[in-house]
């Protein structure tokens, strides 16, 4: 009880001094205009908002009214009330509150600040200067080897340089984390338009699948899942007639690893951009879609982009594009009555466009060539169901043995 | 009509999880970034995108019959017309929107 009592008597009458210090100033702003600067205890206190139970009111004015103009200053605050008691401190009283003015310019020989780097805060429409914490830190680490100090009050300024400590290390942390947070925004915004052809297909083929799962008998949830854990949309169509058939794991895990095995190829051509990327890495490669590889293949952010960040937002993006379609389709598959017969050529149309993209890009066409007959060859030999490997397989070869052609043409572009 | 239980369906939706993830990830897990990966998979991994590209335009055609029945002119023509609409406008929800359409009126009433 009684504690807390003298807590709050401190409080205010801290906060008083705060008051009284602006009475203070207004007597010299309107008889000298001066600004002066709340030094101290006071100051630090003012800056930090913590209570550091300031003795004083410690107050800096340009040296001339220490020396020229001192008797002309002394007489203006005894005619307000400020009695003086310590000459040689320059110390004046008025009701139990004490006031020391020492000279702005002791403190650029002192601490290297110059009255004109100290900021001014207007408080009651009064203004003052005030140091920041860098500069509290300057002058207490400077006074700390000042002999006098040292000895009477260096415990306290060892104090006061922990706490001006503490306070840098918030701000420079507050700071830290808002540049952290602007610098993902801005991948994020760099990022969205790249993704907006896929948005457009994605929803579409998105809705597209949804819609055939349902209106062949599963339930919403269903695509949904396989959507969000596959995120393979030619897998997850091909699936569609397995799902269909009786319960066939090995072909499943088979058919998957064919189909998706052009993954394998993706992986290859993203270890270097997928290099230093942390806890990212794992999104992005399981995101790792037709499209989104594409993306981040090709593009190159902006200077000032995050790279990593931006991949990443074009994985998520993507990668939420199609659940949300697949979404949409799914609940509303159940209301559609037409014909959906045919709707699954969306993919078909998607890979020719992204045949075309590629084609319009190439200045030579050696590999395109190669993959497009390649592919026929080996669908006419060993049949739909089959081909894929051979095709791989032989892309690999023809590429290795067109190597030297290809690359002068991928010099050359 | 769905043949297979609930849990067989987990089971495969699962299967087909773990073959996509596995086809991502394995590039990853034998060419360590620490190492770089040799020359000639630097070389692939600039040349195949192209290549992959036309054998998955061949794949989502694989069914079709060319010698008989339609003779794939649904296809042809739709992807013709999907073409022709990407080269025109460069929009990629006009192509495959349009293509898809017109597709879907020829096999539902014409072929």
């Amino acid at each position: 009880m009684k504690a807390e009592l003298s807590d709050i008597k401190n409080k205010t009458y801290n906060m008083d001094k705060k008051q009284l210090f602006l009475e203070n100033v207004r007597v010299l702003s309107e008889e000298f205009e001066i600004i002066p600067v709340l030094y101290g205890s006071l100051g630090l206190e003012y800056l930090t908002g913590e209570n550091l139970n300031a003795d004083d009111v410690d107050i800096l004015i340009p040296q001339i009214y220490l020396s020229e103009k001192w008797k002309c200053f002394k007489s203006i605050l005894e005619n307000n009330g400020y009695v003086l008691i310590d000459k040689h401190e320059h110390t004046f009283e008025k009701a139990g509150v004490h006031y020391s003015y020492a000279s702005m310019e002791e403190l650029e020989t002192f601490a290297d600040i110059s009255a004109n780097e100290i900021g001014i805060v207007t408080a009651d429409g009064i203004d003052f200067r005030l140091l920041t914490l860098q500069q509290y830190l300057k002058v207490y680490t400077a006074s700390s080897k000042d002999g006098y100090r040292k000895d009477v009050r260096n415990k306290k300024d060892t104090e006061k340089i922990a706490l001006i400590r503490e306070h840098l290390k918030k701000e420079t942390f507050n700071n830290v984390s808002a540049k952290k947070n602007n610098v993902i925004i801005n991948a994020l915004k760099t990022a969205f338009p790249y993704t907006i052809p896929v948005f457009t297909g994605f929803t579409f083929l998105g809705i597209s699948y949804g819609v055939l799962m349902t209106v062949s008998g599963f339930p919403a949830w269903c695509p949904i899942l396989i959507s969000i854990a596959v995120y393979g949309g030619s897998l997850q169509f091909a699936a569609v007639a397995m799902l269909l058939s009786a319960f066939a794991p090995v072909e499943v895990l088979a058919v998957a690893l064919v189909v998706q095995a052009r993954h394998l190829f993706y992986g290859i051509t993203m270890i270097s951009r997928y290099k230093n990327t942390g806890w990212k890495k794992f999104f992005l490669i399981f995101g790792m879609s037709d499209e989104t590889f594409s993306i981040n293949c090709s593009t190159e952010p902006p200077k000032d982009v995050d790279r990593p960040w931006f991949m990443l937002w074009v994985t998520l993006l993507d990668w939420a594009y199609w659940i949300g379609g697949t979404a949409i389709g799914a609940v509303i598959g159940n209301f559609i009555t037409f014909n959906t017969e045919g709707l699954d050529f969306a993919m078909t149309a998607m890979f020719v466009v992204i045949f075309i993209e590629q084609w319009l890009k190439d200045k030579k066409h050696y590999s395109a060539l190669i993959g497009m007959i390649a592919s026929v060859v080996c669908l006419a030999v060993f049949g739909a169901d089959s081909f894929l490997i051979p095709t791989m397989l032989c892309i690999l070869f023809l590429l290795g043995i067109f190597r030297k052609p290809i690359e002068k043409a991928g010099e050359e572009a | 009509m769905i043949v297979m239980t609930n849990t067989q369906i987990l089971i495969s939706i699962a299967l087909l999880t773990f073959g996509t993830m596995l086809t991502r990830f394995l590039p990853f897990i034998i060419f360590r970034e620490n190492k770089e990966a040799p020359k000639f998979v630097q070389y692939l991994g600039n040349a195949l995108p192209a290549a992959i590209f036309s054998m998955l335009v061949v794949y989502c055609l694989k069914n079709v019959q060319f010698l008989s029945g339609s003779h794939g002119l649904p296809e042809i023509i739709a992807i013709l017309i999907t073409g022709g609409l990407h080269l025109w406008k460069r929009q990629i929800l006009l192509s495959i929107a349009g293509g898809t359409v017109v597709y879907m009126i020829l096999v539902q009433m014409i072929f």
